[in-house]
């Protein structure tokens, strides 16, 4: 089987690493605010943007989820009135977060890619959402349905791409 | 003479006597000369088809000869088909969408603002900030701090502006908080946003008097408002008390967010103008661009703008109303 994009042998160095990552933060911004929402009358629960994140934190490593995290909330306060800091915030605490579990694409275990995006989307979720509670006095709440949704359409998408190739015999 | 005679009445009879007979042997005996008939139809029927095909010849070379300009017609009709139903459909659209944005336009023009038609293209929903991208940006005249209203009410303020495009803030995004009041009782309030789609707050300015379910609630456009007067923002429901023990009105907005797709951006003339007075009934005496430019790009007329006022802290987006209202 031959190793996908994310696996050591075959990891995309220096700037195609960085271009593959900003590609895809910029497709799942889109995803979050354009697409999913038109597709769903409006329905803006998606986390495809944090789940980037929190992959290329899986990928990368703790310090550059960190920089895709903050690469991630300039984009996503680019289209819309979020403050940048608290974006920043909740995305670098995610991609640092996801940064510790380097690696874990590699055993290519679908199940617990999708239980860790879960936990780091919530984990995001809960950052974003305790800054908000102490500045903008927001109650406090978890996208739950959101998610759970987003993790198993990003496991869904990675078991797809990491299927073993139909050869002809 | 005798021979003449006998001539013309051995014709006559020839003539008329001859058919005569038949007539009358047809009429007794109508058997009678069926299959010399039909034996003669027999050799004459394919005559007359032959006869009959050959005239039709011409036209069938003509298509012959012009199948290949009927084609390339058919072609081009099919196009034109296809072309004018996309039409149709575009303008049905451009229909329905001017009769869901009546209402505001005509709002927009009994108050004389200068409207431009927007519309959603992206969205972020979260609890913290509640907001969407409209397609209309600074080169098409909106400004940070426009109003922008949706058919059913009003929808928000913009915050942040591009050349092309432009951020809108929610009423429902906790920074946000509206000079409002009442609806027939006219008490004043401040609405502010919760975070929550279907939800905002109306804390009433006096605690003594709170307000009732089911009373409507519109901005109060104080004089120095970046909200005009009278824009309808939902209507009052459950009652509790908020952190400070005050009886505090839930405020069930008329806009769904989720369903905002397209907005006007109003142009009141709230900014604040250099030289510009007021006068008591709120006419502006100064010259202004948006008067001399009365066409709206909604292809509605207005009047001259009447305001000409300063943001205030009652109004704005930030987090210091926040503080203020505390």
């Amino acid at each position: 089987m031959p190793p996908m994009l994310w696996q050591a042998p075959n990891k995309p160095k220096g700037s195609r690493g960085i271009a593959v990552t900003l590609l895809g933060l910029i497709a799942a911004l889109m995803m979050d605010t354009v697409v999913a929402p038109r597709l769903l009358a409006g329905w803006t629960g998606f986390r495809f943007l944090p789940a980037a994140v929190v992959l290329a934190g899986m990928w990368r490593g703790k310090w550059r989820g960190l920089w895709a995290g903050w690469v991630g909330a300039f984009l996503e306060t680019c289209l819309s009135a979020e403050p940048v800091g608290l974006a920043m915030l909740r995305l670098g605490v995610a991609g640092f977060a996801a940064g510790f579990f380097k690696g874990i694409l590699d055993l290519r275990v679908p199940w617990l890619t999708v239980l860790l995006l879960m936990v780091l989307l919530a984990l995001e979720d809960l950052a974003g959402g305790i800054a908000a509670w102490f500045v903008l006095d927001v109650p406090l709440s978890l996208n739950v349905w959101g998610i759970l949704a987003t993790a198993l359409a990003a496991g869904g998408f990675l078991g797809w791409a990491g299927r073993e190739p139909k050869t002809l015999r | 003479m005798k021979k003449g005679l006998l001539t013309s009445l051995a014709v006559l009879l020839l003539v008329v006597g001859i058919p005569i007979a038949a007539w009358v042997l047809e009429s007794s005996r109508p058997e009678s000369g069926r299959t010399a008939r039909s034996a003669a139809q027999g050799v004459l029927s394919p005559v007359a088809r032959f006869l009959e095909w050959t005239a039709r010849m011409p036209r069938a070379l003509e298509y012959v000869v012009t199948s290949g300009k009927v084609r390339e017609e058919n072609a081009a009709n099919r196009e034109e088909i296809a072309r004018v139903r996309a039409e149709n459909a575009v303008l049905r659209e451009a229909i329905a969408k001017y009769q869901r944005l009546a209402p505001p336009l005509a709002l927009a023009e009994i108050n004389a603002w200068k409207v431009i038609e927007a519309d959603v293209v992206a969205r972020e929903g979260r609890p913290w900030t509640r907001s969407v991208v409209i397609n209309r940006g600074a080169g098409a005249g909106v400004e940070a701090g426009d109003p922008v209203l949706h058919r059913d009410g009003l929808a928000g303020l913009v915050v942040r502006v591009t050349p092309w495009t432009a951020t809108v803030q929610m009423l429902s995004d906790p920074r946000t908080a509206i000079g409002a009041v009442t609806l027939p009782s006219r008490a004043p309030g401040i609405v502010t946003g919760k975070g929550e789609s279907g939800v905002l707050e109306l804390t009433p300015r006096d605690p003594k008097s709170p307000p009732h379910p089911g009373q409507r609630v519109i901005t109060s456009g104080t004089w120095n408002s970046l909200y005009p007067r009278g824009l309808e923002i939902g209507e009052v429901g459950a009652l509790k008390r908020n952190q400070f023990g005050q009886t505090v009105g839930e405020v069930r907005p008329f806009v769904r967010f989720e369903d905002v797709e397209e907005v006007l951006v109003l142009k009141t003339g709230t900014k604040a103008r250099p030289g510009a007075v007021e006068t008591p009934a709120g006419e502006s005496t100064a010259p202004t661009p948006e008067s001399e430019d009365r066409s709206t790009s909604s292809g509605a007329t207005v009047a001259p703008l009447a305001k000409a006022a300063a943001p205030t802290p009652e109004d704005t987006p930030t987090t210091a109303s926040k503080a203020a209202r505390r």
